[in-house]
């Protein structure tokens, strides 16, 4: 029988989060807990995140069946990110779907989290589906791939230090905005000039190649510490208060150009102007307006609303759906694994698989 | 015996951190300390790929360890404890089980981790130079008994110039 209803079932991270999803793609339930928690700490912190997963995983998941008008016999499996994540937080996940699908005898479906993002657009759009060019960009990840078919991937960039929002997270930080610091710099950079401060563009420059390995790769450690160096100058002349708007609009204006850039060069490379973006800095209202921009009218840009661009239970409900389709059920011995490898990512020529 | 701190250029660092990577006996415990962008990661990385760890070694911030196979059935163990709130979250990370086979640990931010130092280690603190940004200022600290480390290259020509 085709399997139709999915519960998904999200830890990896600060949000505990369940997503009903029925065949093909719609949604029926969607439960997000965000752990507020860590605000307070300026970021996850780990043993905090899994016990507040496991105190309200419960929870969440009956208020989704709520939602759904649906009780938890109904379901033809149950997915469960099992990685990448932080360990502690993705076991919780892992122990609670795995005793969840034991006790109904459904079948127990093992998501990757970041090919669970490529499937949020779908939920709200059902032309969101491959071939496009996905750029992923959240807290722990900035991946640029090509994907020509659901459950087939090219890795064509990644970042060579720091991720994205690890940036945004690290100069909110610096300039003592809170966590995170998307939304914080955001906020700021409203009011400022992005081209006041010049800063680097790392790994973008003209006279690249494809055949050079950065082609597509990004890096913006380099980036944090032009910005500390600019703060530490900034505050010794007594102009950082005044300078903070300017300096959070000029490294936004960074990040972004490098983003879209990378990915207009991969949208020349695979002729394809279908661009998806996922992850929590894809809420970013700038990466979208440039994007959309640099597409210009030939192209389709597709992106999630804020409840479904940030981690969240219902993409591992879609992407669950499709892993069961595919026939693939995980085994009683599932565990999680914080570096869980993309599923079928292969490397274009010259690059390697993180 | 070499005075501190030194005074290296980005690249000299780099060449450093390597070295360290080649020829350090494991198991061996780094903690890196500084601020952010003194370049902690930036050596990290050098020791990390000096020991063979192929491809990207992206920044632990986020899942806090990364593990890497590297030459002669090391493992390289890269670890950002920025977000620990206490060092009793340490043995979620498998911390009482490092050292005990053949692993190169980097840890940035290891002041977190407070009395779960192990006793033999060494201690590198970074600081960026404020007048002049492309410089590094490196302290090395022996605590108890680990195993030797290659010596830094050759100081700049602007420490040299100090001395």
């Amino acid at each position: 029988m085709k399997p139709t209803l999915v519960l998904g079932i999200e830890t990896s991270c600060d949000e505990t989060s369940a997503g009903l999803v029925e065949a093909p793609g719609r949604l029926l339930g969607h439960t997000i807990h965000s752990q507020d928690v860590h605000a307070l700490y300026g970021g996850v912190v780990p043993e905090l995140a899994a016990r507040a997963h496991l105190s309200r995983l419960e929870a969440v998941v009956e208020e989704t069946f709520r939602q759904a008008g649906r009780r938890p016999e109904e379901v033809d499996g149950v997915a469960v990110t099992a990685g990448p994540g932080l360990i502690g937080a993705l076991l919780v996940g892992v122990c609670w779907a795995k005793a969840l699908a034991f006790a109904l005898r459904k079948p127990l479906v093992a998501v990757h989290h970041m090919e669970a993002h490529l499937f949020s657009p779908s939920l709200e759009d059902s032309g969101a589906v491959p071939p496009f060019v996905a750029l992923l960009v959240s807290g722990g990840h900035t991946l640029l791939l090509y994907a020509p078919r659901w459950g087939e991937y090219t890795l064509l960039g990644q970042t060579r230090d720091d991720a994205a929002g690890e940036a945004f997270d690290k100069v909110a930080r610096l300039l003592g905005l809170p966590y995170p610091g998307g939304p914080a710099i955001q906020t700021l950079a409203q009011e400022g000039d992005p081209a006041r401060h010049p800063l680097p563009r790392p790994m973008l420059r003209s006279n690249q190649t494809p055949d050079d390995p950065d082609y597509y790769d990004f890096s913006f450690s380099g980036l944090k510490t032009a910005v500390v160096t600019l703060t530490e100058s900034l505050e010794r002349q007594g102009r950082l208060e005044e300078e903070k708007r300017h300096l959070a609009a000029s490294f936004q204006a960074a990040v972004v150009e490098v983003l879209v850039e990378k990915t207009l060069r991969a949208v020349e490379q695979t002729g394809c102007r279908r661009v998806l973006l996922g992850g929590g800095v894809s809420a970013n209202r700038l990466l979208r307006a440039r994007m959309a921009r640099r597409l210009g009218p030939g192209g389709k840009l597709f992106f999630s609303t804020p409840r479904l661009a940030v981690d969240n239970g219902a993409m591992v409900a879609r992407a669950g759906l499709f892993r069961l389709e595919a026939g693939e059920v995980a085994s009683w011995s599932l565990s999680a694994d914080a570096n869980l490898p993309f599923p079928n990512l292969r490397p274009r020529q010259g690059t390697r698989v993180p | 015996m070499r005075v501190f701190p030194l005074r290296l250029k980005e690249e000299e660092l780099v060449r450093w951190g390597q070295r360290i990577g080649r020829e350090v006996t494991c198991p061996v415990f780094l903690g890196l300390e500084g601020p952010l962008g003194a370049g902690k990661s930036v050596l990290a990385r050098a020791i990390a790929a000096g020991a063979g760890v192929e491809g990207p070694i992206p920044s632990p911030t986020f899942n806090l360890v990364f593990r890497y196979p590297a030459r002669d059935g090391i493992e390289v163990v890269h670890m950002d404890l920025f977000r620990l709130q206490d060092p009793s979250e340490l043995r979620d990370l498998g911390w009482d089980e490092l050292l005990e086979g053949p692993e190169l640990v980097l840890v940035e931010w290891p002041e977190r981790a407070g009395s779960l130092l192990p006793p033999d280690r060494w201690e590198i603190g970074l600081r960026r130079e404020e007048d002049d940004p492309l410089l590094r200022e490196v302290r090395q600290r022996r605590v108890g008994n680990p195993p030797p480390l290659p010596p830094p290259p050759q100081a700049s020509a602007a420490d040299r110039g100090r001395s």
